[in-house]
């Protein structure tokens, strides 16, 4: 027992580097959920959000006795995957999103790639970055 | 006025016999259409100088003939000339049957044919009826293709819920898109109007065709972003299929 939590303490520093290495505006997520025996999500060990509350073990509390948590409702993490989504290389300055499917995506925005690096759409999260030139 | 017209019938040659009439013809006729004064105080070379008795035309009015002046029937339009009776039982067929009562023997040999067919029952849990792509069933949260939530926490459907049986809470996930943390919906609360499904700009949360949820206890009823993202996930194809069907209509 001694040994796991001094072993956490020396992996919290780790992961808090390499998140500082990515600079964005991120909540402070320096809690992930210990409990890596109980996945947040099937493709995501860990919670993505700052007061999200991680996922439950079978016996963690008087609520969950005798819960078949396999049987409980466990979508995938959509932050997995879309970031498995390949960036879209645009040429021009900006990009249009409409979400596909016409009037069955969402609100057509246009996004500006004037900055280098990829452009998330707001709405669903694909990428788009200007094709390098010159 | 009499004389008048046989003076007009019978021509000039009669008009010079006579000698009566001091003007010509055309004169008069130039005089009648020029003047200005009322008709019944002038002297009219063609009448003569008896005034005219406007209560008692000597030729009464009649209507003018022709179809298209008096009587505008439905017949004169094009397309409402339909006769509803013309190929319709006589009156003595409908006599016939209804004293024969064929009606009533019509309706019961019905009866006895429905008396002998095999019943038309779905069994209900294994064969469904038909639903329309409109109905509101249990919720779900959908995603797009990409697999990412098509919620962005815009909190319209929490604001027009009459129930307010939806609660969203919202933060900035590790990648730097805000998404809704907790979305959950108390389905006791919930009245099935489908008013979160009509507000929701993305077509994120909307009613599937799913009315089969009944649980054992209350608390599994209070649903969470989980729960609706499950059910999203398993009934996409429907969804979608719904939405298409009716987006013209939206």
């Amino acid at each position: 027992m001694l040994a796991r939590r001094a072993l956490q303490g020396l992996a919290r520093p780790l992961t808090r580097l390499s998140s500082t290495s990515s600079s964005a505006p991120v909540p402070a997520h320096d809690a992930p959920s210990t409990s890596a025996v109980v996945p947040q999500s099937p493709n995501y060990p860990t919670t993505w959000s700052t007061s999200q509350r991680p996922r439950p073990a079978a016996h963690s509390g008087p609520r969950f006795e005798q819960t078949i948590m396999e049987l409980q409702p466990n979508p995938l993490s959509a932050m997995e995957m879309i970031s498995k989504e390949p960036i879209r290389v645009v040429h021009g300055r900006k990009a249009v999103c409409d979400g596909g499917g016409g009037p069955l995506g969402h609100p057509k925005i246009f996004i500006n790639l004037d900055k280098p690096g990829p452009r998330p759409c707001g709405y669903c999260g694909l990428r788009f970055e200007q094709a390098p030139h010159h | 006025m009499s004389f008048a017209r046989a003076l007009v019938v019978a021509g000039p040659s009669a008009r010079l016999a006579a000698g009566r009439v001091a003007l010509p013809r055309s004169l008069a006729l130039a005089y009648r259409w020029h003047s200005t004064a009322p008709r019944h105080q002038q002297h009219d070379p063609l009448v003569g100088n008896k005034p005219r008795d406007y209560l008692d035309p000597p030729v009464p009015p009649k209507s003018p003939s022709g179809l298209k002046t008096a009587a505008f029937t439905a017949a004169d339009e094009p397309g409402k000339d339909y006769d509803p009776y013309k190929d319709g039982p006589s009156a003595i067929d409908k006599a016939v049957h209804l004293f024969f009562f064929t009606e009533i023997i019509r309706g019961m040999w019905l009866v006895l044919e429905q008396f002998f067919r095999p019943p038309y029952t779905i069994m209900y849990p294994f064969e469904k009826g038909p639903l329309s792509p409109r109905f509101r069933g249990e919720h779900a949260l959908r995603r797009y293709p990409s697999g990412e939530e098509r919620c962005i926490a815009c909190k319209l459907c929490e604001a027009i819920c009459p129930a307010q049986a939806i609660t969203i809470e919202s933060e900035a996930r590790l990648d730097g898109s805000r998404r809704t943390t907790r979305y959950d919906i108390d389905m006791t609360k919930c009245i099935y109007c489908g008013f979160c499904q009509e507000a929701c700009p993305v077509d994120a949360i909307v009613e599937t065709q799913n009315q089969e949820f009944s649980t054992e206890t209350r608390e599994e009823l209070l649903y969470n972003k989980e729960k609706l993202l499950a059910n999203g996930d398993r009934a996409e194809a429907e969804i979608a299929a719904n939405l298409h069907a009716d987006h013209v209509y939206r």
